[in-house]
């Protein structure tokens, strides 16, 4: 990597790489965060392995989450018990 | 002005569909019965406020997410600040205190999701590792990432500035990546 790059901006540590990896999944990072943030996983295997295994924990939680509303109650909708009531109420206050 | 529906055919055209997005975020059946019929009530009550530009039924879904947002605000209004740990004290156990690189190595995760999802055993280890998690820390990591509320809901439903939000993440991801790292991927 280009060492005046290197010069101007000094290497992070793995905490501040952890900490700025965990926010650019909530947030866009500044020019300046992402920089210093990418310099790190260039040269930190460790962190590299992190993120990549964040990312794929949020893939699988995403996937998850679906997986169990197909599965539950959405399909069938709410109960004609459950809609009988509700309409009473309306009923009642048009 | 644009006319809406008939509110007494309201419950027929829409209820099932506001009862899905309901059960999505909350997964109580009573509790989303009760907010699709406050959420009813709420129309009955603005529809001359309806503008049109936007589908009737995008109209309620809309009522429907400020009760579902003010159902999860009443139920975090308790937690008294206090109860939010110092922000880095669990994250620095994670590094050395000196030089600030990872104490442990982060193993690798080889895992197909199609065939980790069928795991009920995985499910179970990662309720366990949630569990771990201060309440908090927990309910912000699961609105986020199961939930996929953006961080705006999210901080007006916990009552917490964004900085504070960013926190609660983190250190729900670094705790939640040890804990399964250790008691599931690392025997696989």
């Amino acid at each position: 990597m280009n060492s005046a790059l290197m010069k101007m901006m000094p290497m992070i540590s793995c905490k501040k790489a952890s900490r700025l990896m965990s926010e650019g999944m909530d947030r866009s990072l500044s020019i300046k965060e992402s920089m210093s943030l990418k310099m790190h996983l260039f040269f930190c295997a460790a962190c590299k392995q992190i993120l990549k295994q964040l990312k794929g924990l949020r893939r699988l939680l995403r996937t998850y989450r679906n997986h169990l509303i197909s599965k539950s109650a959405v399909v069938s909708g709410l109960s004609q018990k459950a809609k009988d009531k509700i309409k009473q109420i309306i009923c009642s206050k048009c | 002005m644009p006319a809406l529906s008939n509110p007494q055919q309201w419950v027929e055209l829409y209820a099932d569909a506001l009862y899905a997005y309901a059960l999505k975020m909350i997964p109580h059946p009573d509790q989303a019965e009760n907010l699709i019929q406050e959420t009813f009530l709420a129309a009955l009550k603005s529809k001359d406020s309806f503008k049109g530009n936007s589908s009737e039924k995008t109209w309620l879904i809309g009522i429907l997410r400020h009760k579902i947002t003010d159902h999860l605000r009443l139920k975090y209004r308790e937690v008294p600040v206090s109860s939010l740990t110092p922000e880095d004290v669990s994250i620095d156990s994670f590094f050395d205190q000196v030089n600030e690189t990872l104490k442990k190595n982060p193993g690798s995760w080889d895992f197909q999701p199609d065939q980790l999802l069928k795991k009920e055993e995985f499910w179970r280890t990662f309720e366990e590792c949630l569990k771990r998690l201060p309440p908090k820390t927990a309910e912000a990591f699961s609105l986020s990432e199961m939930e996929q509320m953006n961080s705006k809901e999210i901080c007006k439903v916990l009552n917490v500035s964004s900085t504070n939000l960013w926190s609660l993440l983190h250190r729900a991801r670094v705790q939640l990546r040890q804990c399964l790292q250790m008691n599931w991927f690392e025997h696989e």
